[in-house]
């Protein structure tokens, strides 16, 4: 059961560790490099080159972290990642989101 | 893992019927011969199905003669509709013919074979489409401006099995312009590709392994349970439940489940998008699956990192959609699946375009056969994609037409418009009413993903506020916001935190764009980068069109889906060969890699507004930890 809720939060907890670790293949790397290349600036413009590394989880969950800190509302996804990480680390909400964001910071 | 399987029939055969079903042999056969014979037909009448058993003729004359084989095959039988008579290969009653080809097995499943045709010409009524024939009878041809597509459908019937709209979606066949054609041009993983030779031969070589290959219900277990519910048959069948999904370019590409464990499967829609291609949105289908340590229930649509997005669209191998190419099947089509967490970066964030889970009502049975047949079309369907008829949604109504839904209602949504099918399922008996609305949906979290955009708006409304001046687009930000109105906005996020993190966000925005501005600047100015950069990418797309279909690394050892064994020799075969890419490619991919992080390297924010932004979000964190 430790295992398997590892390998579920592993991104998180990655993410949480180590903001540039890659979590994706070649194959993947270079479709978002070819995004670099074509698109001159997404609609949002965000975090293009950091998809290009294919944290989707992580990138999902830090957006949603930076929302409720706008709006003081937390969406179903980051509530699940809070719970994730609870299960194997003993943080509060508030913390894991403070570390959730300053991943993102950490990889300036 | 050795995948085991037990298929039993409970054929019960009333003494009068089976006294009634009788094969006379109208070729004189050695006393050895005949009791060959007497035994194989004995054995196939037994098998039959009851409810196949009341619709075929009573009597049978058989034959067994010299069949000249084809340039591409043996033939073991032919079906004679006008004499009820069924011609076999003589061989199967020689001892020195190809034992491999013409075994015991193989004479039941080709006299199986045959009488499948007989029973497929007969035409037989089923229960369930009864009324609908009732109704359709009575009703003008034109419906309005269109035909009444079902209705025309079931006048046209001439078959019990072959035509029958559920089957033929099941077994991947559809109506076009130019007749009936199969979906998938991927033969390799069929009982016999003599399945896929015409739409009349699908039935009798699908029926032949039904009846005598236990296996079939664990390959084929859609097509086992629509013949187990045509022919009123209860089957146990004890089938491995584990599954497992290609989810390409994941860090670990096959997700290994348990088929018990997907609580529910929604129609998932990506809203309309900007690009002419996407005007209409995008179907998709979601598999909410549940957390390892969860019961499955409603709870597991909280599991994202567990669902799996499937989706049926085109590949190309460079990356260059073309209209002409796409309108004229040009592209492979292929299911493809994979993370929730990818589908919604996507369409969230790098195409600002919402996604709605519309959950599907299905019946315990309707949920297995499609889950079943998702699994199957993922392993084989190999195709050719068609912009305006054969495309994500036109997939999806085939799916819903062969799960078993009421016919009326699967004719209802079929569509190849996605949000087309959007609107139809929101209106149908398929959708609860709590959730038969896009207003209804926007309301629930889980079953709707709002656009990035709506953050985007929310950091500048913070910032509007904050300025005293409506800043009403990223763009406008980007231009208006200069350092001095910077320097003042980051003096008030000191006690306001909210603007703080809308500071940030919208920063991040800006310096995202300018990185990107700036790689392709480089890339359109200088030649060599431009020349790694095209190269790394043809690398690239040309491995990911390669790895797109898990079926061309199976074998045609089986048929159907993979077993454990094969699925994972295959995640073998995928991984070995994504390492064999990197090797070949390595210097390619090192120096693209090197011109990217060059940029984010030498990317100066010329005034150091993200370090500004994040030293004060660090600072607040840490003193709300001390």
């Amino acid at each position: 059961m430790k295992m398997k809720s590892l390998v579920l939060t592993a991104a998180t907890l990655t993410a949480l560790a180590a903001p540039q670790a890659k979590a994706c293949s070649d194959v993947d790397l270079i479709v978002g490099l070819y995004m670099v290349m074509t698109i001159t600036s997404a609609p949002t413009g965000t975090t293009i080159l950091a998809a290009a590394e294919c944290r989707d989880e992580m990138l999902n969950v830090q957006e949603a972290a930076v929302a409720y800190r706008m709006s003081g509302e937390m969406s179903p996804v980051l509530q699940s990642s809070i719970d994730a990480v609870q299960k194997e680390q003993n943080l509060s909400a508030e913390t894991i989101i403070d570390r959730l964001v300053n991943a993102k910071l950490g990889a300036e | 893992m050795i995948r085991s399987a037990w298929l039993a029939l409970l054929v019960v055969v009333a003494p009068q019927l089976a006294s009634s079903f009788e094969f006379r042999i109208e070729t004189a056969l050695t006393p050895r011969e005949r009791s060959k014979a007497d035994q194989i037909l004995k054995e196939v009448s037994q098998a039959l199905p009851t409810e196949m058993r009341k619709s075929l003729p009573q009597t049978f004359k058989i034959k067994f003669k010299n069949i000249p084989a084809t340039k591409d095959r043996e033939r073991l039988g032919v079906a004679e509709m006008f004499f009820n008579r069924i011609v076999l290969n003589e061989k199967f009653l020689s001892p020195t013919a190809d034992s491999k080809l013409f075994n015991e097995l193989n004479f039941k499943k080709a006299l199986a074979h045959e009488l499948a045709h007989f029973y497929d010409q007969a035409n037989v009524a089923k229960p369930r489409l009864k009324p609908l024939v009732s109704y359709c009878e009575g009703r003008p041809s034109y419906e309005g401006q269109r035909p009444s597509e079902l209705c025309e459908a079931l006048k046209r019937k001439s078959k019990t099995i072959s035509d029958d709209p559920e089957f033929k979606a099941l077994a991947g066949w559809v109506d076009s312009a130019s007749g009936t054609e199969r979906v998938s041009s991927f033969t390799r993983r069929l009982p016999n590709p003599y399945a896929a030779s015409a739409p009349h031969e699908t039935f009798p070589v699908f029926f032949e392994s039904y009846l005598f290959e236990p296996d079939f219900a664990c390959r084929m277990p859609a097509v086992n349970a629509y013949f187990n519910d045509h022919f009123g048959v209860r089957n146990s069948a004890n089938c491995d439940s584990q599954m497992s999904w290609y989810l390409p370019g994941e860090p670990k590409p096959y997700r290994t489940i348990s088929r018990d464990r997907i609580w529910a499967i929604d129609y998932f829609w990506a809203s309309e998008g900007a690009a002419g291609e996407s005007r209409f949105g995008h179907s998709m289908l979601r598999l909410v699956v549940c957390a390892p340590d969860r019961t499955p229930g409603p709870d597991c649509y909280k599991d994202f990192n567990d669902h799996i997005i499937l989706s049926f669209g085109a590949s190309s191998e460079n990356f260059d959609f073309g209209t002409v190419s796409g309108v004229t099947g040009k592209y492979p089509l292929n299911l493809h699946a994979s993370t929730f967490h990818k589908i919604k970066r996507q369409y969230n964030h790098a195409e600002l375009r919402d996604l709605y889970a519309v959950p599907l009502k299905l019946t315990e049975a309707q949920k297995s056969r499609m889950i079943d047949a998702l699994y199957e079309t993922h392993w084989t369907l190999n195709g050719q994609y068609y912009f305006m008829t054969r495309n994500c949604t036109s997939e999806i109504s085939r799916v819903l037409l062969g799960t078993g839904l009421p016919l009326d209602l699967a004719f209802d949504l079929k569509s190849t418009i996605p949000s087309e099918l959007f609107t139809k399922l929101l209106s149908s008996a398929l959708i609860d009413r709590s959730v038969n609305s896009r207003s209804k949906l926007q309301k629930n979290a889980l079953l709707y993903f709002s656009s990035s955009q709506k953050t985007v708006d929310l950091a500048l409304s913070l910032v509007s506020m904050a300025a005293g001046a409506k800043v009403p687009t990223i763009d406008v930000y980007i231009k208006k916001v200069n350092d001095r109105a910077f320097d003042k906005l980051l003096a008030k996020t000191e006690s306001n935190e909210k603007l703080l993190y809308a500071v940030y966000f919208l920063e991040s925005i800006r310096r995202d764009r300018a990185m990107a501005a700036m790689a392709k600047e480089l890339v359109e100015k200088e030649a060599n980068v431009r020349q790694t950069m095209q190269e790394a990418v043809a690398v690239g797309a040309k491995g990911a069109f390669d790895l797109r279909f898990p079926g061309l690394f199976l074998t045609n050892a089986r048929y159907g889906v993979p077993t454990n064994e094969e699925a994972y020799e295959v995640a073998g075969l995928v991984t070995s060969q994504i390492a064999k890419d990197k090797e070949t490619h390595q210097a390619l991919i090192g120096s693209a890699q090197a011109i990217l992080s060059g940029v984010q390297q030498s990317f100066v924010d010329s005034a150091g507004r993200m370090d500004r932004v994040v030293k004060m979000i660090q600072s607040k964190s840490q003193s709300t930890v001390q």
